[in-house]
């Protein structure tokens, strides 16, 4: 029995302490991978996660204005991403054009992820997803070629084609490769979200003078800025943030609109005012007298630049003098409005200018000059035109437009205005040129954080060693480097068998 | 801690005179010449050269073939050798903790690894020599993101290496985790509800390739390796000590 027992003691008490250490090694390991996943859920959430872009132009982040507006968008809101190579010109000739696209959008449509937290859902389709999942959502959203992101919201469905969000250039015939200059993927993601969510935003009461045709566009962009734009004939009652947009003015306003506008001003709210050269004297007497507080006026007369040409000498004497190409330099770097704009490697346009200037103002307000020309313009008298800087004309820098910001110690005052001396920013052929500088100036009217908008120059940095070098790079990379490593192993091999 | 650092001494000691890591180091900085090489001949980086760390660290066989496969390889010896050779038993039993046999272990084989990293940033210092104009916040970034991933991926080669005297089960049990870790939450990412977020917020190359290799640093990025990498040591300790919690 004996002999027949033991061996039955033997085994019970081996699978006992198998169990035990199972189960005590499960509950160890359970417990760990239990924490674990708690710790990461915990900084996984939006609210307990910091991000740091150390990156060179520190733009693989989405702007804050953008964050917020994916952040109001309703819970089951999506971001669908198709990343596909299919315009065949920005492939030619080895182009960057969608490795660099595709590179940055992945990087924000991840932000966006993180950013929105279980707000948002956000899908990435390319090359490597299953294509029956492609071409399901690609149906469902009835997708054309081209359209890379779709946000949907309720139904509702913003589209954004390559274009919309990448300027790009073509490639040419001697073998250049097609390159981004430029995109505004967070700007148009912002746009389209805002557009999405919009329900009680910021009115921009549009007094419209017939005989100034404005931009068709320019209604959809003010949407897209979140503001909800208006041609009114009267000022409505207003709330708090309401704009007030003159885009130009032909004709004195009739006596009950002139002392709402006036009234307007003069209670501080946030106003735009355009005038261009040709702007009636008795509508110019009339606005210097209502901005007499604010410290600016319009003058009299079209600033000019001489035109530089390919040769390298600056022509004058014909009408395209008046055609100001306005560089960076020329923006207010101070100017919370105009500050993000100067980092920006584009120009802009404005044409038909009048000068405004410093008179007068009271000490409620600060005031400073958002936009000047060059060294080299002039004040052409449009009553007697010759396009050329004479004598009696006046010379030099000129101030294109002005901002005036009541002055209040504690900060958040209202009174802030803009004038500026041209109404053709607004208009159909202009329109597209001045977008961000309108999106970045109504913003500080609407004393919205004045954050980074429109297009932002994406930095190549294009690296072409010669042949001979590439060839010394391999040769270090693929046999200096490991040779010298297996040489080692084979010394220390030796003398280890030594 | 006196133990510690005698340990730790004798374990890097023993990976630098061994002909066999010297081997393996080679064949690392081999294939990562030959990446290198071949991303560098790339028209899209030829262009912009700022891609080059997403496509070497983020998005490259770097990151997909040699970062999961390399890091057990070290690791294989450092307890399944042991127990092949019957010298745990005598190393478990010596006045030492079992978390500094686990950590001792750990950094020796970190600060080996090392050594492989070093060679791929010589890779980048020779574009430095000629003249590239690199954006170093990225650079440094994608290696932050490769070092925390070989971090990872060195405990998991532990833990495998703790299961048994089998190296083969150790080197291809370590690379099998690895392989999971990066490959499953890729599979399941366009997945709906919560085991696509789960899969998100686990998917290391979507962290290397749109945070790390970008010069973007996440703060949940940041921690996420450092976690799972205690775990893994936890469940190494648990295994090593486990065979004293049953008479």
């Amino acid at each position: 029995m004996a002999h027949m027992g033991t061996p039955c003691v033997t085994k019970v008490g081996t699978m006992n302490s198998r169990a035990r250490l199972s189960l005590l090694l499960c509950l160890a390991s359970f417990a760990g991978v239990l924490l674990t996943g708690l710790l990461l859920a915990f900084f996984a959430q939006p609210s307990h996660r910091v991000r740091w872009d150390l990156s060179n132009h520190s733009t693989q982040t989405l702007s804050e204005r953008t964050t917020r507006a994916l952040t109001a968008l309703p819970a089951e809101s999506r971001l669908t991403g198709f990343f596909f190579q299919e315009e065949e010109h920005l492939l030619r000739n080895g182009a960057a054009v969608y490795p660099q696209a595709f590179s940055r959008l992945r990087t924000l449509l991840e932000d966006a992820r993180i950013q929105t937290g279980s707000n948002l859902t956000v899908l990435q389709l390319d090359e490597t997803t299953d294509m029956i999942q492609v071409e399901a959502e690609a149906v469902r959203l009835q997708r054309e070629p081209g359209e890379i992101l779709f946000l949907e919201s309720k139904g509702k469905i913003q589209r954004l084609s390559f274009p919309d969000l990448f300027v790009t250039t073509d490639p040419t015939a001697d073998g250049q490769p097609a390159r981004i200059r430029q995109e505004q993927v967070d700007t148009s993601l912002g746009n389209a979200a805002t557009l999405l969510i919009q329900e009680h935003f910021p009115h921009i009461w549009i007094i419209q003078d017939p005989t100034v045709p404005l931009s068709r566009d320019l209604f959809p962009f003010l949407e897209g800025q979140g503001f909800s734009p208006q041609t009114v004939q009267s000022l409505p009652s207003h709330q708090e943030g309401d704009l007030l947009l003159i885009p130009g003015q032909w004709k004195p306003f009739l006596p009950s609109l002139a002392a709402e506008v006036s009234q307007w001003v003069a209670d501080g709210h946030p106003t735009w005012i355009s005038l261009g050269f040709n702007a009636p004297p008795g509508v110019i007497s009339w606005w210097n007298e209502v901005l007499l507080p604010q410290g600016f006026a319009f003058l009299d007369g079209l600033v000019c630049e001489p035109i530089s040409t390919s040769t390298g000498s600056a022509a004058v004497g014909t009408p395209d003098c008046g055609r100001l190409e306005i560089r960076p330099q020329s923006l207010s770097a101070q100017h919370p409005a105009t500050r993000f704009l100067t980092s920006r490697s584009r120009s802009y346009l404005f044409a038909g200018v009048r000068p405004l200037d410093f008179r007068g103002g009271s000490n409620d307000y600060t005031r400073a000059p958002l936009v000047r020309t060059r060294t080299n313009a002039w004040v052409e008298n449009p009553e007697h035109p010759d396009f050329q800087p004479s004598g009696h004309e006046a010379k030099g820098v000129q101030n294109l437009a002005m901002a005036a910001n009541r002055w209040n110690p504690n900060g958040n005052a209202p009174g802030r205005l803009i004038a500026i001396g041209t109404t053709l920013l607004f208009q159909q052929d202009h329109f597209p040129f001045s977008k961000d500088f309108l999106a970045a100036t109504f913003r500080w009217l609407a004393k919205g954080k004045e954050g980074d908008v429109g297009l932002v120059p994406l930095h190549s940095i294009p690296f072409r060693p010669s042949r001979k070098e590439k060839v010394r790079m391999a040769n270090i990379a693929i046999l200096g480097i490991p040779g010298f490593t297996f040489l080692f192993a084979l010394v220390i091999f030796f003398r280890r068998r030594r | 801690m006196r133990a510690f650092a005698a340990l730790l001494r004798k374990e890097v000691f023993s990976l630098f005179v061994s002909p066999y890591i010297y081997l393996l180091l080679g064949t690392w900085f081999l294939l990562n010449g030959l990446f290198f090489s071949f991303i560098l001949g790339y028209p899209a980086v030829e262009q912009d050269l700022t891609l080059f760390p997403q496509f070497l660290f983020g998005s490259g066989l770097l990151v997909w073939l040699l970062l999961p496969a390399f890091p057990p390889l070290l690791t294989l010896k450092l307890f399944a050798e042991e127990q092949r050779t019957g010298t745990l038993e005598p190393l478990l039993s010596a006045p030492i903790r079992d978390v500094a046999i686990v950590a001792a272990k750990y950094c020796a084989a970190w600060l080996f690894f090392f050594t492989f990293w070093i060679g791929v940033l010589l890779l980048f210092l020779l574009l430095e020599f000629h003249q590239a104009p690199l954006d170093w916040a990225r650079v440094g970034g994608g290696f932050l993101g490769a070092i925390s991933a070989s971090s990872l991926f060195l405990a998991t080669g532990l833990w495998a290496s703790s299961w048994g005297g089998n190296l083969i089960l150790a080197a291809g049990g370590g690379a099998c985790i690895n392989f999971l870790l990066l490959f499953l939450p890729v599979l399941f990412e366009n997945s709906p509800g919560r085991v696509g977020a789960l899969a998100k917020s686990l998917h290391i190359p979507n962290m290397l390739d749109r945070a790390f290799a970008v010069g973007l640093f996440d703060s949940y990025a940041l921690l996420f390796f450092p976690i799972m990498t205690l775990l893994f040591l936890w469940l190494t300790w648990v295994r090593l000590v486990s065979r004293r919690w049953v008479p």
